[in-house]
């Protein structure tokens, strides 16, 4: 599964599943990540404590990546649950956001999602984070809980089409 | 002027505890602890007994089933006068989200509250 499109400013972005020789490139993306996007503590700033959670996420999780001049620009991760939800969490490197790249790379962990039997999946973010909140909307996202600083949003996958499953 | 902590049963609250015995044992007083209804009569006693180890004297209050354990903890620090300390919880991304009783908890409590986070976990 690989998407190839130009965002909005033109650029050519290929957005597909994570893949081990992605991962110094990935935690460039993170090392070079504005502290100001940071959400909810993450990414980590702390340099051993971000190898070791972009270790965990790709290790634990089903991960997509955007990638644009060969280099990871976007990342989103769909992260197991005991109770067999999914938990995902969406990065976009500061110089390609409002692109229109977090959508597709939303689709894409979805789709991926949908082809390993995930059904049920959830998100926690900041109420401030309009541009995150309408890319989730746009998903098909619900939202099911809200305080001053959280929202909870949720979204129960169909199962894969047959065009899905050989893609 | 004993400081008061919500004990969970998990990693992240024996940290939070840990951190406000720590902080009981350098004021020279002693730290009350308030455990939800979840929460295993072992895990009182070992509260008591790390604090015997640091030369605290815990007291613990457990709350009933169908309990708020935050009315509690907001109660407590009312009566201390002291500042309360909570554990955040953490995601499966490893987001930090302080959910409906810690939020409640920020609004309500008399004094300051401390939502603890490990400093080594990512």
């Amino acid at each position: 599964m690989t998407a190839r499109f130009q965002d909005r400013r033109g650029r050519t972005v290929e957005v597909r599943p994570y893949r081990p020789e992605d991962r110094e490139s990935l935690l460039q993306m993170y090392r070079t990540f504005d502290p100001a996007h940071r959400a909810q503590g993450i990414p980590p700033l702390h340099p051993l404590r971000l190898v070791e959670w972009v270790d965990l996420l790709t290790r634990e999780g089903l991960n997509v990546v955007a990638i644009h001049a060969g280099r990871v620009v976007g990342h989103a991760v769909l992260m197991p649950e005991r109770d067999g939800a999914y938990e995902l969490a969406i990065f976009v490197h500061q110089d390609y956001q409002g692109a229109g790249i977090g959508a597709r790379l939303i689709e894409a962990v979805l789709q991926v999602g949908r082809e390993r039997g995930v059904r049920r999946v959830w998100l926690t973010v900041e109420p401030w984070n309009t541009r995150a909140i309408a890319a989730y909307r746009r998903a098909g996202f619900r939202r099911t809980a809200a305080d001053p600083w959280e929202e909870v949003w949720e979204l129960t996958l169909d199962a894969p089409t047959d065009q899905s499953c050989g893609s | 002027m004993r400081p008061v902590v919500w004990l969970e049963a998990t990693e992240a609250g024996w940290e939070a505890f840990r951190y406000a015995l720590e902080m009981a044992r350098a004021r020279g007083v002693g730290l009350l602890v308030v455990c939800g209804p979840g929460v295993a009569p072992e895990a009182s006693e070992r509260a008591v007994a790390e604090g015997a180890q640091q030369g605290v004297a815990v007291e613990v209050r457990c709350v009933e089933p169908g309990g708020r354990v935050e009315l509690e903890v907001c109660r407590a620090g009312e009566e201390e006068g002291a500042e309360v300390v909570v554990a955040a919880h953490r995601t499966a991304t490893r987001k930090v989200v302080l959910g409906e009783a810690i939020t409640w908890l920020l609004v309500n409590a008399p004094g300051p509250v401390v939502v603890y986070r490990s400093p080594r976990e990512p």
